[in-house]
């Protein structure tokens, strides 16, 4: 029994302090998987958030209705937030690559010069989210478990514990919030 | 109200406006704007977010490895059997494939990177289908097909060509510079023939020229036609987008390069031609890379944008010179095209360095049309005929010079403009001097009269634009800031004057004149009037004083006056010269210049009435004109300037529309800045807070894309918006910009300089505002010495700063020290501007002030009366300034006593204030308090309560929670509530 299941079972069993351990345990499996995953792929490959996060929920917990809905949303929960970590360090690794040691090979000449912003815009959007959260913390929370966590809207607004219908409007605007700070980069 | 309440708020807004459609969502959004000004624009702002986001985070994130390529080889894509992969690309790999059905064939298949969002480069493509379907030329290379693999990435299926790049290939082979251009003639033909079936390449560079040997002779075939279209996105404002962007910078035309900017054209791909060219003769790109080593993507978009490059033979020439450790030697790129540096250097002088320039011209206007106007100018070359492409003809070489010099320009706004004028008219009169001079010769030696006059013509103008290319390149850029060099240059061309063109009085005249009036522009007011003095004095001398060049010196020399402060000595010239005009029985378009000068010169002595007739009749006149329309917009701007001082606003923001309206690109145009500038400020009074501060926010960005962020009109549009925000009340905002603001002018034009000193004096707006008056003083000192220095003591803008002292002395309490400086600016005022203007009136008002303080209250109530009476005069009853003296004045009564004038009075000043100026204008601050002190005194302290709340909050919201003001104001609203309790 791994370490998130055994953490998963305490805070069914009412132990609040499990709840802060889930997160790091979480991050970790997380982490194992897609290390695994893009290994075992030709190289290349993109993993979508989506299929990593509940990959890793159907190898930990197992197949859904074996374990009640709490704990299932606390997984989900922890799992968007690692799967937005994992996402951050890599972005950051690469602009360091880009930056610093590695100066030769990346050598900034016009005929090699491909303007991709990917961990740039990774690292905005991480910003962007910490802002809005400041003002709109329900609706950044609701991007997270989405993009992140590649939860579907139903899903994301039973967790949150909102209708549906007030899902999408949140997240129609949370999109459009995002968006406008993005877009003057 | 609650953050929570303010969310809900914007969300509430949100849905509305995305429930709605077309017209509908507009008038909701119309609406809102109306009654909530900030909730409006911030919902607008996410509307149009909505519109443009696309796909934006609908996807969940991806976890994307594409550090090493993907090797498909072996696996089936569609009927495609991948064999081997041919190559790395920017955009991904390259196999070579079978395709198996419906026919067999080897293709090869291009697979890109992950992190593109495949059905947005098939849309496009299938767009582009049919016109590819079309393209039949032996030297492109055919595109069949494309689509997406199973893992999601798109693929394009294109003819199989086991080439190299051109260049490679040429310098394997060790063509010779001619069998290189009939190489490249090939190439330009195929592009040709792309483009009349109306497909642009956009990605043209010598990796995408294959060649190879068929039957011994080298045969080039252009691949990834379509290609590059699909993988961009036309209106380039979806973020997902922004991070496909791929091309070679190097090979980029400039127009590709900007922001946004997707209207690619044939001349686009013109000049990668030209760069290929480039590289094909001399083995090095315009934009070279270690130019661009370690630079960001920006920087070198600006280099491609702005730095113009060598000619092909100078760069070849300088690399003989100084060889470069990365690039080949000259030597060895000589040697690979079978020649030696020194003929190389010869073949490419003249008409093939001009070919190439024009080819990669930065304007896409001066370009060859087309690729085979390129290709033929090159079958010219090599039948040894003619070519088109000429030099840069003398006027395009002075565009350069200036451009070059382009921060040196921006410090003085329309000093571009007249310095082409200078040019113009100096080519001109130097041309008809040459021309007599040429018939004297040709009397002598008919014979020897061979040169055409044409080229005569030319190589005379060259001549004179040398003298003014000297001119400016003989002055050290070093060591000096851009304003001083400027300035050092044309009084380095004043003074060369008399030595160089003695022989030429009339030349030497005009010449005088240009340097005169470039001095106005620069703002060096009495360094023009000596010029254009002595330009008065030599035209005098050679025409007579009624000769239209002598006038037009005249009026020049006026309005450097007027600029100077001497608006007297400006209107008595003034007078003289219409009085002359008035004998010569001019056209109506010629009057009205020296009347447009008069009115101007009446308006800023504060004559409104007189400006006001004689600025209309100026429009009038000048609207039925075409060629006077500048001076139908400069009468509309000052009109709209008189309007809006006599309190007229409608009538005022009338005129100022006019002119924005009225101006094609006023981004570039002085006057509708200032128009744009003078409109917010006008709406901002009138409380439309968001309708102005949009305004000025479009015009500076338009401002720092188009003339940079170091331009003094994007400076001066920060400054505007600064004002705008500290009028609003958002001193936070506002001491933020400003502060950046000065950091920004000081890197670039200076601490000390005036320009930097104009926003130092907005600052102390700023401070003045925040109670932070030590600061406010210390900045006003600064400012004050240094426009007593620059413009002269008695100068209306020296005036205006010592006076704002004298007021943040007084503020202080050094009442002693404030009535001095009151005493000696009223005296400077009144000599130069009359009783009546306004300057003149607030100094009085401030002494008004001051009296009361000191409580010399008689002579308090006398002096502030008399500003009351003149504003009413010359401004109006409900002129905002006016509305400021009438609250003091209450405040005098009120300390006499006489509290039901007083009462009347203030009552009466607020309902105008709330009814021009709107319910949320910040202009009634001072009414409040007063209002309120009065009840306390009278001894009606319910009544003074609702004001004092209202003034309480509007302290705290400037001063915040802990200054002196705002406790003070916390404590009279106590007063007034234990007042109601006892």
């Amino acid at each position: 029994m791994g370490d998130v299941t055994r953490i998963l079972n305490a805070i069914e069993d009412g132990d609040a302090h499990a709840a802060s351990e889930l997160l790091p345990a979480v991050y970790d499996e997380l982490r194992r998987l897609a290390e695994q995953r893009m290994a075992q792929e030709s190289p290349g490959q993109t993993l979508q958030a989506t299929a990593l996060v509940h990959e890793a929920y159907l190898r930990i917990v197992g197949p859904a209705g074996d374990s009640d809905w709490n704990s299932r949303a606390h997984f989900f929960g922890a799992a968007a937030e690692a799967m937005r970590r994992i996402l951050i360090e890599r972005a950051r690794s690469k602009q360091r690559l880009k930056r610093g040691g590695d100066r030769r090979r990346e050598e900034l000449v016009p005929e090699n010069l491909t303007l991709e912003e990917v961990p740039e815009e990774v690292l905005a959007l991480d910003e962007a989210l910490v802002r809005f959260a400041r003002s709109e913390p329900l609706k950044a929370r609701l991007v997270e478990l989405r993009y992140f966590g590649g939860l579907g809207q139903a899903e994301a607004a039973r967790l949150l514990e909102i209708p549906k219908a007030t899902a999408d409007r949140y997240w129609a605007f949370a999109r459009s919030w995002l968006f406008d700070a993005l877009k003057d980069r | 109200m609650t953050e929570a309440e303010t969310n809900d708020d914007l969300q509430a807004a949100f849905d509305g406006a995305l429930s709605r459609e077309g017209s509908e969502r507009e008038s909701f959004l119309a609406d809102l704007m109306a009654r909530e000004p900030e909730l409006g624009e911030r919902v607008s702002a996410l509307i149009s977010a909505h519109r443009s986001m696309g796909g934006f985070l609908e996807s969940a994130a991806t976890v994307a490895d594409d550090t090493a390529p993907l090797d498909l080889t072996g696996t089936t894509i569609g009927p495609y059997t991948i064999a081997q992969p041919l190559g790395e690309g920017g955009f991904g790999t390259v196999y070579g494939a079978e395709q198996n059905e419906p026919i067999q064939r080897s293709v090869a298949l291009k697979v890109l990177k992950p992190g593109m969002d495949s059905r947005q480069v098939l849309a496009r493509f299938d767009a582009e289908r049919r016109a590819l379907a079309l393209m039949d030329h032996p030297n492109i290379a055919r595109v069949f097909d494309a689509g997406v693999t199973d893992t999601g990435r798109p693929y394009f299926v294109m003819e199989r060509v086991d080439g190299v790049p051109i260049t490679e290939y040429c310098n394997r082979e060790r063509l010779s510079p001619r069998a290189r251009l009939t190489l490249f003639r090939d190439v330009c033909a195929a592009v040709h023939h792309a483009h009349q079936k109306g497909v642009v390449h956009r990605d043209l560079k010598p990796s995408n020229i294959l060649v190879t040997d068929i039957d011994g002779k080298p045969a080039s075939k252009v691949i990834d036609f379509g290609i590059a279209k699909a993988l961009h996105d036309e209106g380039g404002d979806d973020l997902t987008q922004q991070h496909q962007f791929l091309g070679t910078p190097a090979y980029m035309s400039p127009e590709q390069t900007e922001p946004g900017e997707n209207q690619l054209d044939t001349r686009s791909d013109v000049y990668s031609l030209g760069v290929v060219l480039y590289e094909l003769l001399i083995g090095s790109t315009p934009v070279r890379g270690d130019e661009s080593r370690g630079s960001t993507p920006a920087e070198i978009f600006r280099t491609i944008r702005e730095v113009e490059p060598a000619r092909p033979s100078t760069r070849l020439h300088d690399l003989a010179r100084s060889p470069s450790a990365t690039d080949a030697t000259a030597d060895q790129v000589a040697e690979q095209r079978g020649t030696d540096t020194t003929t190389l250097v010869r073949l490419l002088q003249r008409d093939l360095d001009w070919i190439v320039m024009r080819a990669i011209e930065k304007d896409r206007e001066r370009r060859y049309d087309s690729a085979s106007a390129l290709s033929a100018d090159l079958r010219r070359f090599l039948d040894g005929d003619p070519v088109e492409a000429r030099p840069p003809s003398p006027w395009y070489r002075w565009g350069k010079i200036i451009h070059r010099h382009r921060v040196a320009f921006a410090t003085g706004g329309t000093f571009f403009v007249v310095l082409l004028a200078a040019v113009t008219v100096l080519t001109f009169v130097s041309l008809e001097l040459n021309r007599q001079r040429n018939r004297a010769s040709e009397a002598e030696e008919d014979a020897k009269a061979e040169r055409s006059d044409a080229v005569a013509a030319r190589d005379e103008s060259d001549e004179v634009t040398l003298f003014l290319a000297t001119m400016f390149e003989n002055v050290a850029p070093e060591g000096m800031g851009y304003d001083v060099r400027v300035r050092e240059v044309l009084e380095w061309a004043a003074g060369t004057l008399d030595t160089q063109l003695a022989d030429r009085p009339r030349v030497r005249a005009r010449l005088r004149h240009t340097i005169g009036t470039s001095f106005r522009s620069l703002g060096l007011f009495d360094e023009a009037a000596e010029q254009l003095e002595q330009a008065v004095s030599e035209r005098t001398e050679l025409f007579g004083a009624m000769h239209r060049d002598t006038r037009e010196s005249r009026r020049a020399l006026s309005a450097a006056r007027r600029n100077a402060g001497h608006l007297n000595a400006a209107i008595r010239e003034l007078k003289q010269l219409l009085s002359d005009e008035a004998e010569l029985e001019l056209a109506e378009k010629e009057e009205i210049l020296t009347q447009y000068e008069y009115g101007v010169a009446l308006l800023d002595l504060g004559r409104y009435p007189e400006a006001l007739a004689i600025l209309t009749t100026c429009r009038e006149v000048a609207a039925r004109h075409p060629d006077r329309r500048w001076l139908w917009l400069a009468s509309a701007l000052s009109l709209g300037a008189i309007h809006e001082r006599l309190g007229e606003v409608d009538l005022a923001e009338a005129r100022f529309r006019d002119v924005l309206e009225g101006t094609p690109n006023p981004a570039k145009s002085a006057n509708a800045l200032d128009a744009n500038h003078r409109l917010a400020t006008l709406l901002m009074r009138r409380g439309r807070v968001a309708e102005s501060k949009t305004l000025l926010s479009s015009v500076l960005e338009t401002l720092e894309k188009e003339l940079g962020p170091d331009h003094l009109s994007t400076f001066n549009a920060r400054g505007n918006l600064a004002l705008i925000a500290t009028l609003s009340g958002d001193l936070a905002t506002a001491d933020r910009e400003l502060t950046e603001l000065i950091a920004d002018a000081s890197r670039v034009f200076g601490e000390e300089n005036t320009k930097t000193h104009r926003y130092r004096m907005l600052l102390s707006g700023v401070r003045l505002r925040q109670y932070r008056l030590p600061d406010a003083e210390t900045l006003l000192r600064r400012v004050a010495a240094n426009y007593e220095s620059t413009y002269g003591a008695s100068h209306p803008q020296t005036v205006h700063v010592r006076h704002q002292l004298g007021d943040t002395l007084l503020q202080q309490g050094r009442t002693e020290d404030a009535e001095s400086i009151y005493t000696e600016v009223l005296q400077q005022s009144l000599e130069n501007l009359g009783p009546l203007h306004p300057s003149t009136l607030k100094i009085r008002m401030s002494l008004g002030t001051l009296y009361s303080r000191t409580q010399r209250l008689e002579e308090s109530v006398r002096e502030t009366t008399a500003a009351i009476a003149g504003f009413t005069e010359s401004l109006g009853p409900e002129s905002p300034i006016n509305l400021g003296a009438r609250t003091n004045l209450g405040g005098a009564y009120r300390q006499l006593k006489r509290y039901d004038e007083a009462e009347e009075l203030l009552l009466s000043t607020l309902a105008i204030k709330r009814r021009t100026l709107g319910p949320r204008a910040a202009y009634t601050r001072n009414c409040l308090s007063a209002i309120g002190n009065l009840y306390l005194q009278w001894g009606r302290p319910a009544d003074a309560i609702p004001y004092l709340e209202e003034y309480l909050s509007i302290v705290t919201d400037n001063a915040g929670e802990d200054h002196p003001r705002t406790q003070r104001a916390r404590a009279r609203l106590e007063e007034a509530r234990r007042g109601t309790r006892d």
